[in-house]
C-alpha cells in the first residue's frame, strides 16, 4: 500500500486552488459574449480557470483568481495561421 | 460574525444573531418596530459583507437619510469606500464616489432601478455585490415608487443569483408571504425598546380640534417632553404650529415643500430641545431617527388623489413608533383626535397590519416594468418575459393576469416591436425609439406616447413655450403637479390672459379635446405650467414660490422634473438616425425671420427651464462652451443675450466667474458671427396672446373677469352695493365717483369682477357693448377655468 504524494492544494500569486479542484474554461474577446457575464462570477464559483493562449492574449482586464492558460492549439486550424518551431 | 463588544443586544437584535440570519446566506424579511435597532443589524450584516471581500448596497426611500448614513458610515466602516447615489448626484454633480469604487453603496431604489436597466455598464461591480439591505420594505406596496422598487428587485435577483436581500419594516401584514417570494426566511419582532401607550381623544365638532390639540401637547410640554403632531396637509402644519406659537409652546413645522436645509434646521432643532413641537406632513413618518415622548395624529385620514380615505394601520403605526426616546422616557404615549361618531380609530392600537401587495398589477406599471426588461435584454421573447415575470411579487401574488393584453397594447401603441428572428426561431420583442426614450429617461411609457402625440402631431409648430410647458405638466412624470384653490383662479385667468399659447385659444371643446386631464387636475396642470414658466423669467425659485403661493423647493423639483421630461421631448422629435444617412445631414440655413423649429424651441426650452433663464439669455448657451449656468452668470452680470454680449467689453466678460479673457474674445467673435443670422430675440414669441383673441379690446376690463361678473348677483344697498354669487358676498361702495370693492383681487389694483359686475347693474354701455362682443366672440374666448372647477378632480 502507498501513500498518496499528490498535494493538497497549488499556492498561486493569485489564490491558492484546493484540490480536486473544479477549474472552468472562460474566453476572452467579442467571439463568446456570454463569457464576459460569467466570469465576473467564476471567483465564487471555482478556485481557477483555464483559457486557452488564443483567447489569453485578447485579456484586458485579468479576473481575480488563478488561470491555467493552455497551448490553445485548435488556433493552428485557422485560415492562414503558421506554425513555428 | 463581528459584534461590537461594548453593545448590549437587545431581546430582538440578540435572536437575529443567534439564529444566524444575517449570514446564513439566505435572504430574510425582518420586521421590528420602530427604534427596535433594525439598522444595527443592517450594519453588522454590511460589516461581514464587506470582511468577506464582497460588497453590499442599502436601500433607502429618502435622499435625506442616504445622506445621513453615509456620513455615519464612512467612520464606522474605515478602509472602505462608502458612495452615495441618490437624484441629487448624477445629473448635474457627479457622485462622490463612483460606482465602481464604491464597497457599500447607500442608494435609492430608483438609482437601483437604473442600475439594473442599464446593467451592462454596472457590469464591472454588480456581480461582486453579496447583499442588498432594503429599508422600508413596505414601500413595495406603495403606489408610484413600489412598482419600480419590485422591479429593479426582480432584476437584481436575475442579474447576480449571489445576492442575499435583507429586507426590513416595522409594518407589514405579509412578512412570511414575502419572504417566501424571496426564497428566504422571516423574523418578527413585538419587543419594543420604549412601551407605547395609545389614547384616543374623541371631537363632537372638528373646530374642537385645535383645542384639543394645544390642550395634548401643552400637557405633554409642561412634563418636559416633546411632542410630534401629525397632519395632513402643508397648510396644516403651518397653520397649527403658528397657533401653538401663539399659545407660547416653541413649535415648527416640517413637509416636503419646505428645502432640506430648512428642513435639516428644524431636525435639529426638535433633536437638541429648542422646538418642543414638531407639525409634520408624513414626511417624518420614515427613516428619520426622531423620536419624541408624544406623538399625535391630529388627521386620521389622508387624501388618495381623489378622495379622503381612513389612514391604513401600516401609517399610523409608521407614525405612532416615533414616540418614546430611548434613555429618556420610560413610556411613549399616541394620541389619536378621532370623531366622536366614527369607530375606525378603534382598530389602529392592535396592529393588524395590512398586507403590503404588489402595485405591477396596475397596467400602466406593468408597462413600465415590461419595456425596462425588454430594452435591457433580459427578456428577448414573450416566453423570456413571462419567465422574468414569474419571478415578481405580482406573480406570487396571484394579481399579474394581463401581461399578455398589456403587450398587445404597447405594441399597438408603438412602443414595442416583435419582428421574426431566425436565431429565436419565432418573433422576439424589441423597444422602439420611443420604448428607448421612455427606458433612457426613467419614464412611463404613457410619458414618452403623450410627448410623441403633442409633438408629432399636425399642430406642433404651433406650440409655444407654455404650450410645451402644459404638454410637460400633464403627464404622469411631472411632479409635483401643483393644485390650483379656487380663490386663485380669477388670478390665473389673469396671468393666462398674458399669455401665448396655441393650446389655450379657441372654444372650450377645441381647448378640451387638445388635452388628456380634464377638470381640477386640469387647472393643476395649468397652474404647475405657469410656475415652470414664471421660473423661466426671474430664475429666483423663492420669487416665484411667493407669486403663485407655493414653496421654492416645489418650484426646484418642478423644474428638475420638467427638464427630464423635456430632455426626452428632444429625443422623442430629434429625426433618427439612419444607417444610409450622409454625414451631411445638417438642417438647411435658416432666414433670420423664419420661426425657429420646434426641435431648437424643444431644445432652448429644456436649457431655459434646467437653468432658469429667459429666451433671450438662452441665446448664449448657442455659443460653443456656454451652458445654462454660465449663461445664467453673464446674465447676473447684465449681458442678457448674444447681442449684448457682442456689444461687450472683453475685460467686462472675464470679470464673469468662470471665464478667462481668451475665451470671452473668442464668445464675442462667434457671437458676432451668430448674430448675422440669429437675432438674440428669435425665440421671443410674437403671436397673439390668450386674451388677444378680443382684438382692440380695452386694457383696464379683462375679459375672463367679465365673464365671471355676469355671473354675480348685484343687489343696491343704502351703502353701496351688495355683490354674490361667488365664493362669498363682497360689498362695492362709491366714494365719490369712483366704485370701490373690498375683495383681495381689487386690493391688488385689478378691475375686479364685482366692479365689473355693478357697472353692468348700472346699465354702463360700454361694458354692456364689451358683454355683447363677448357672446358674438364666444368661440374664441378664452378657457372657463371656473367651469373646470365644477367639473371636479377628474382624471
Amino acid at each position: 500500500m502507498t501513500t498518496s504524494t499528490l498535494p493538497r492544494q497549488l499556492k498561486t500569486a493569485h489564490g491558492t486552488i484546493r484540490l480536486p479542484a473544479f477549474v472552468p474554461v472562460t474566453t476572452f474577446g467579442k467571439k463568446y459574449p456570454l463569457d464576459d457575464l460569467v466570469r465576473p462570477y467564476l471567483p465564487r464559483l471555482a478556485s481557477a480557470a483555464m483559457v486557452s493562449f488564443h483567447y489569453a492574449r485578447q485579456m484586458k482586464e485579468r479576473p481575480s483568481l488563478p488561470l491555467f492558460i493552455d497551448s490553445g492549439g485548435f488556433a493552428s486550424l485557422f485560415e492562414n495561421a503558421t506554425v513555428r518551431s | 460574525m463581528p459584534t461590537s463588544p461594548y453593545i448590549e443586544l437587545n431581546p430582538a437584535q440578540k435572536e437575529v444573531v443567534d439564529r444566524g440570519l444575517l449570514t446564513s446566506g439566505f435572504s430574510s424579511v425582518l420586521q421590528m418596530p420602530t427604534g427596535a435597532g433594525k439598522t444595527w443589524l443592517a450594519e453588522q450584516a454590511i460589516a461581514a459583507t464587506l470582511e468577506s471581500g464582497a460588497r453590499a448596497i442599502y436601500l433607502t426611500p429618502l435622499r435625506a437619510l442616504a445622506n445621513e448614513l453615509v456620513e455615519r458610515w464612512r467612520a464606522r466602516f474605515q478602509g472602505y469606500e462608502v458612495g452615495v447615489f441618490t437624484g441629487e448626484y448624477g445629473q448635474k454633480q457627479s457622485y462622490p464616489v463612483p460606482f465602481e469604487r464604491a464597497h457599500l453603496l447607500v442608494m435609492t431604489p430608483e438609482r437601483l432601478d437604473a442600475c439594473t436597466r442599464h446593467w451592462r455598464s454596472h457590469w464591472n461591480w454588480f456581480p461582486k455585490v453579496g447583499l442588498l439591505v432594503v429599508d422600508e420594505l413596505h414601500l413595495l406596496g406603495e403606489r408610484g415608487r413600489g412598482p419600480r422598487l419590485e422591479g429593479a428587485i426582480m432584476r437584481a435577483r436575475r442579474l447576480n443569483p449571489f445576492l442575499q436581500l435583507v429586507g426590513l419594516s416595522a409594518t407589514l401584514g405579509n412578512r412570511g408571504e414575502l419572504a417566501e417570494w424571496l426564497s428566504g426566511v422571516d423574523f418578527g419582532s413585538d419587543w419594543r425598546p420604549i412601551p407605547i401607550e395609545w389614547r384616543c381623544v374623541r371631537y363632537q365638532r372638528a373646530t374642537d380640534k385645535p383645542r384639543i390639540l394645544r390642550e395634548q401637547v401643552a400637557a405633554c410640554v409642561a412634563a418636559g417632553g416633546q411632542s410630534l403632531v401629525f397632519v395632513q396637509s402643508r397648510r396644516r402644519a403651518e397653520q397649527l404650529s403658528s397657533e401653538l406659537r401663539g399659545a407660547g409652546i416653541a413649535a415648527g413645522h416640517h413637509h416636503a415643500g419646505l428645502d432640506s436645509q430648512d428642513r435639516r434646521r428644524l431636525e435639529n432643532d426638535f433633536r437638541n430641545g429648542a422646538l418642543r413641537v414638531l407639525v409634520s406632513t408624513g414626511t417624518l413618518e420614515m427613516g428619520l431617527n426622531l423620536p419624541a415622548r408624544q406623538v399625535v395624529l391630529y388627521d386620521l385620514q389622508c387624501f388618495n388623489g381623489i378622495d379622503f380615505v381612513p389612514l391604513s394601520t401600516n401609517t399610523v403605526w409608521q407614525r405612532a413608533g416615533r414616540a418614546g426616546r430611548r434613555g429618556l422616557d420610560t413610556q411613549g404615549e399616541v394620541v389619536l383626535i378621532a370623531p366622536a361618531w366614527d369607530r375606525v380609530a378603534d382598530k389602529y392600537p392592535a396592529g393588524q397590519f395590512e398586507p403590503v401587495l404588489s402595485g405591477l398589477s396596475e397596467g400602466p406599471a406593468l408597462a413600465e416594468q415590461i419595456l425596462a426588461e425588454v430594452s435591457s435584454g433580459l427578456a428577448r421573447t414573450r416566453a423570456q418575459l413571462g419567465r422574468n415575470l414569474r419571478q415578481s411579487l405580482a406573480w406570487h401574488q396571484r394579481r399579474l393576469s394581463q401581461v399578455d393584453r398589456v403587450v398587445g397594447e404597447m405594441l399597438d401603441a408603438g412602443m414595442l416591436a416583435e419582428v421574426s428572428d431566425d436565431d429565436a426561431r419565432g418573433t422576439v420583442l424589441k423597444p422602439t425609439r420611443l420604448g428607448r426614450i421612455a427606458v433612457r429617461q426613467m419614464l412611463a411609457p404613457s410619458t414618452v406616447l403623450q410627448l410623441a402625440r403633442a409633438l408629432q402631431g399636425e399642430s406642433a409648430e404651433r406650440l409655444t413655450f407654455l404650450d410645451l410647458l402644459l404638454v410637460c405638466a400633464q403627464t404622469d412624470d411631472c411632479e409635483p403637479l401643483i393644485p390650483l384653490d379656487f380663490d386663485e383662479i380669477d388670478e390665473i385667468g389673469a396671468r393666462l390672459a398674458c399669455e401665448r399659447s396655441f393650446l389655450l385659444s379657441g372654444s372650450q371643446s377645441d381647448i378640451l379635446a387638445r388635452f388628456e386631464v380634464r377638470g381640477r387636475r386640469l387647472l393643476a396642470v395649468i397652474k404647475t405650467a405657469l410656475i415652470a414658466r414664471e421660473w423661466t423669467r426671474r430664475g429666483n425659485a423663492d420669487e416665484v414660490a411667493d407669486v403663485f403661493g407655493c414653496y421654492a423647493f416645489e418650484v426646484r423639483r418642478l423644474s428638475e422634473s420638467i427638464e427630464r421630461i423635456l430632455t426626452a421631448a428632444v429625443a422623442v422629435i430629434t429625426p433618427p438616425k439612419e444607417d444610409g444617412d450622409t454625414p451631411d445631414a445638417s438642417p438647411p440655413p435658416r432666414l433670420m425671420e423664419d420661426e425657429p423649429p420646434l426641435l431648437e424651441r424643444v431644445r432652448a426650452l429644456a436649457a431655459m427651464v434646467a437653468h432658469g433663464i429667459d429666451e433671450q439669455a438662452v441665446t448664449l448657451t448657442f455659443l460653443s462652451g456656454i451652458g445654462g449656468t454660465l449663461a445664467r452668470r453673464l446674465h447676473a452680470a447684465g449681458i442678457s443675450d448674444v447681442e449684448e454680449l457682442v456689444l461687450a467689453d472683453p475685460i467686462d466678460v472675464a470679470k464673469v466667474r468662470g471665464i478667462s479673457k481668451a475665451r470671452a474674445e473668442r464668445w464675442i467673435d462667434e457671437a458676432a458671427e451668430l448674430i448675422r443670422t440669429r437675432s438674440a430675440f428669435s425665440l421671443r414669441e410674437t403671436g397673439r396672446t390668450v386674451a388677444a383673441s378680443h382684438v382692440g379690446w380695452p386694457r383696464e376690463i379683462d375679459p375672463y373677469r367679465l365673464r365671471r361678473a355676469l355671473d354675480l348677483r348685484v343687489r343696491k344697498k343704502s351703502e353701496g352695493f351688495a355683490v354674490d354669487g361667488g365664493l362669498e358676498p363682497h360689498r362695492v361702495r362709491l366714494v365719490g365717483d369712483a366704485l370701490v370693492c373690498d375683495c383681495a383681487d381689487f386690493d391688488k389694483g385689478q378691475t375686479c369682477k364685482h366692479l365689473l359686475a355693478v357697472r353692468l347693474f348700472r346699465k354702463d354701455q360700454d361694458l354692456v357693448r364689451l358683454v355683447e362682443r363677448l357672446a358674438a366672440d364666444g368661440a374664441a374666448g378664452q378657457i372657463d377655468l371656473f367651469q373646470l372647477w365644477f367639473e371636479g378632480g377628474r382624471r
